[in-house]
């Protein structure tokens, strides 16, 4: 069976920069998923110059991540969501670095400081803990009126 | 390939202008989108955090496996839904001693909130 496009791309670093034309034509379209746009229309319904936007809608497309047809640029209805969880994860990932305060991991070269483990390894046995959360909540309400 | 829970991993700044931030992987396979993203509690060096009586202390060499760079803290106020291809490596796994500590200040986060 052959793998979904996304699927094939899940590992790979999402190729477009926050607060870019990019950034911003790519979001309107995720948002607005049920038309299709051209480049006018996507310049006078962002901040995208008229000028710019033609070859803002180019690169997306070159980069895989919007169709086109008839000189209108949209978002393959099946790739909307997963579009979506990737614009959200940029914002989020923003938000992280915007949140962190100056310390050793400000530094540049701490992973390489660090081992890199493969993902794949599972956890030895006998390092999971099955405590619930009921258990784990009645422990600690039992430790704050001790 | 999937990053398992307790996982600490670093994410890259999506401006590329400064070094990744580590953070730990606490959603697991019964939370939603796992594998395709995931709910990770932001990790950090930082004194100042580390005085907040929710933050929770790692030691460097408390990982089961893997270690970090110095003795960190754990936020657990400071969560992010993240994609799986904007993780860039895993560096260590966390044990389940470590994960109890840091459901339990979650715990103690809500209940006291």
């Amino acid at each position: 069976m052959p793998y979904h496009v996304d699927e094939l791309r899940r590992e790979e670093p999402f190729p477009v920069t926050p607060e870019t034309n990019e950034h911003a034509a790519l979001r309107f379209l995720v948002a607005n998923h049920d038309y299709g746009f051209t480049p006018s229309e996507i310049a006078a319904e962002t901040k995208i110059t008229e000028g710019s936007a033609s070859k803002t809608m180019s690169r997306l497309h070159e980069k895989g991540l919007v169709s086109r047809s008839q000189g209108a640029y949209y978002v393959d209805p099946e790739r909307v969501e997963s579009l979506k969880h990737r614009l959200e994860s940029l914002d989020a990932a923003v938000d992280l670095f915007d949140d962190a305060p100056d310390d050793a991991y400000a530094n540049a070269g701490w992973e390489e400081q660090l081992s890199e483990l493969d993902p794949g390894d599972e956890p030895a046995s006998g390092e999971t803990d099955d405590t619930d959360a009921e258990t784990l909540v009645s422990t600690q309400e039992a430790n704050d009126e001790a | 390939m999937t990053y398992s829970h307790g996982a600490v991993v670093s994410i890259p700044d999506p401006y590329d202008r400064r070094p990744s931030r580590p953070a730990v992987v606490v959603s697991d396979e019964q939370c939603p989108d796992y594998g395709d993203r995931y709910t990770v509690a932001a990790l950090t060096s930082s004194d100042r955090c580390g005085e907040h009586p929710y933050a929770v202390t790692i030691e460097a060499d408390e990982p089961a496996s893997g270690e970090l760079l110095t003795q960190s803290f754990l936020e657990p106020w400071a969560t992010y839904r993240i994609a799986h291809g904007d993780v860039r490596a895993m560096h260590a796994r966390l044990n389940a001693a470590t994960m109890k500590r840091i459901a339990t200040a979650y715990a103690e986060m809500v209940l006291r909130g």
